[in-house]
């Protein structure tokens, strides 16, 4: 067997030619070259030719197709807040529009700025009823009833707005309570001359006597307005009432500042009751005149406007006390 | 055996990047052992030179276009693919007849030049023309098996990788193949 395995194995020298080992590594590596060279230039042509199919493939992708759907999904939302700007009551886009008001408020923080929102929305219920009042016979029907719902979400974001502004001032004010007294000493400070300027003023206006006391005059002037005749007293009283009326006419001015720059939850309640008198004109004014208030708010919770209106009180009595003196001068 | 498989596995990696060298590599120190392997099934020389050739063509581009993995091994895939370029050869040519025995004799073998002494040549050559004609008469999957077991000096693992066949069954094949030879040659 191993004898046979032996001579078996002799056969091993059987070998092809060197001549051919040569010619066929030869012919082997030319094809092999020119096997690459139209691979490679099928490879750049099936390149182009498949780049539609590539493109297609991409697309199918998972996290490109969930790209281009949540692309799709925000333009359209977005598309259809703009397209919903205008939208009445009844129209297909009014829920939209609503829904973006809600959106609006849900990522507004902080309660003054809802508060504002909430103005503006009321707002936007005010020109939707003018819109539905002004609307033509043809959709008469219900017209009414959407009134009367656009009237309850005017109330509604009023209501809300002024709960909010309450809230504002509510956190405001316990925030800023131990600076509170200082300002209130300063303040009482403050008040204490005019009280004093109307003490003598009315004292002033009771006998006529210490007029000279108000404006620090001397004792022998005081002599003289004491003597003076009755008539010089009138005349005196008359130059007072001048001065009274003078004061009284900085008051009223005062006082209409202090309209204007109300408390913008009183103004949006005055707001509430001209709409539902239908007097939507006057309503929005009034809400346009809420939202300068509330841009005026100061942080602290207290109305700019009021101390504008603390310093020109002070200015008004003094200018009153000033002609007062001046016409006591002139007697 | 194992540096000869990390070789392969080096010259298989070289050839998948397209490296020509590395496939000419591959090609001469392959060539010998499936011409020797083809022509033990074909019997002529022109014809194992041409199989010979269109398998190592066929080989490139099976590398490129698929995984040797399925082979185990780049030798195990050349044979492989020589045992198929066989099959496709006989397909084409079904109508013909076996090479016959004459015509055998007419081959030359390159014997190599190996031994220096004349008688020792004429003996081995001898009996290598003795063989190889006794060879022959053998079922072709025992002449098979012979050839690669104690010609090409394949493992038995290996030849059942080729075959397609359990390491046992190559086992009792060559069992049987070398017994029915003996027989043969003493006839």
């Amino acid at each position: 067997m191993n004898n046979l395995a032996k001579q078996l194995n002799n056969l091993k020298d059987i070998k092809p030619d060197h001549e051919w080992k040569k010619s066929n590594r030869d012919l082997l590596l030319a094809q092999i070259s020119a096997t690459q060279e139209s691979a490679s230039s099928t490879e750049k042509q099936s390149w182009i030719n498949d780049l539609p199919t590539k493109i297609m493939r991409g697309i199918s992708q998972p996290a490109i197709a969930v790209f281009f759907i949540s692309l799709f999904l925000v333009s359209s939302g977005v598309f259809s807040v703009v397209a919903s700007r205008d939208a009445k009551p009844g129209n297909s886009l009014y829920t939209a529009k609503i829904v973006s008001e809600k959106t609006q408020l849900a990522l507004t923080f902080g309660e003054k700025k809802k508060a504002r929102l909430r103005v503006e929305f009321a707002g936007n219920r005010a020109r939707e009823i003018d819109q539905v009042l002004s609307e033509t016979e043809e959709r008469e029907e219900g017209k009414s009833e959407r009134v009367v719902k656009l009237v309850d979400n005017f109330k509604k974001e009023i209501t809300a707005a002024r709960v909010g502004l309450e809230k504002v001032s509510h956190n405001n004010d316990q925030d800023s309570e131990p600076p509170a007294t200082d300002t209130e000493d300063v303040v009482s400070e403050e008040e204490h001359e005019p009280v004093a300027v109307f003490s003598a003023n009315s004292m002033k206006q009771e006998d006529g006597i210490s007029i000279s006391d108000s404006i620090n005059k001397s004792e022998d002037e005081k002599q003289v307005a004491l003597e003076g005749s009755e008539d010089e007293v009138s005349i005196a009283s008359g130059s007072e009432e001048v001065g009274i009326e003078d004061v009284g006419h900085e008051g009223d001015s005062t006082s209409t500042m202090i309209t204007a720059i109300e408390n913008p939850q009183d103004i949006l309640m005055q707001a509430g009751e001209l709409i539902e008198n239908n007097e939507l004109d006057s309503a929005l004014s009034l809400l346009e005149e809420a939202n300068t208030a509330i841009d005026q708010t100061v942080d602290d919770g207290k109305v700019k406007g009021v101390e504008a209106s603390a310093s020109s009180t002070d200015t008004g009595e003094v200018l009153g006390v000033e002609k007062v003196a001046s016409g006591t001068e002139s007697f | 055996m194992k540096s000869g498989k990390f070789s392969d596995k080096i010259l298989y990696l070289k050839i998948k990047r397209k490296n020509k060298d590395a496939f000419i590599e591959a090609h001469d120190k392959y060539l010998d052992d499936i011409y020797r392997f083809v022509f033990f099934k074909v019997s002529s020389k022109e014809q194992a030179e041409d199989i010979t050739s269109a398998v190592f063509l066929k080989a490139w581009n099976h590398i490129q276009n698929n995984s040797v993995s399925d082979f185990k091994t780049l030798k195990a895939l050349f044979y492989k693919v020589a045992r198929n370029a066989i099959i496709d050869h006989y397909r084409k040519k079904s109508t013909q007849q076996e090479v016959s025995l004459q015509d055998t004799e007419e081959e030359e073998y390159n014997v190599a030049d190996e031994s220096v002494d004349p008688e020792r040549e004429m003996d081995t050559k001898i009996n290598m023309d003795m063989i190889h004609e006794k060879m022959f008469e053998l079922k072709d999957e025992y002449r098979e098996v012979i050839m690669l077991r104690y010609i090409n000096e394949l493992s038995v693992s290996e030849i059942a990788k080729i075959l397609d066949k359990s390491s046992g069954n190559v086992r009792v094949m060559i069992y049987r193949a070398m017994n029915a030879l003996k027989k043969i040659i003493n006839e």
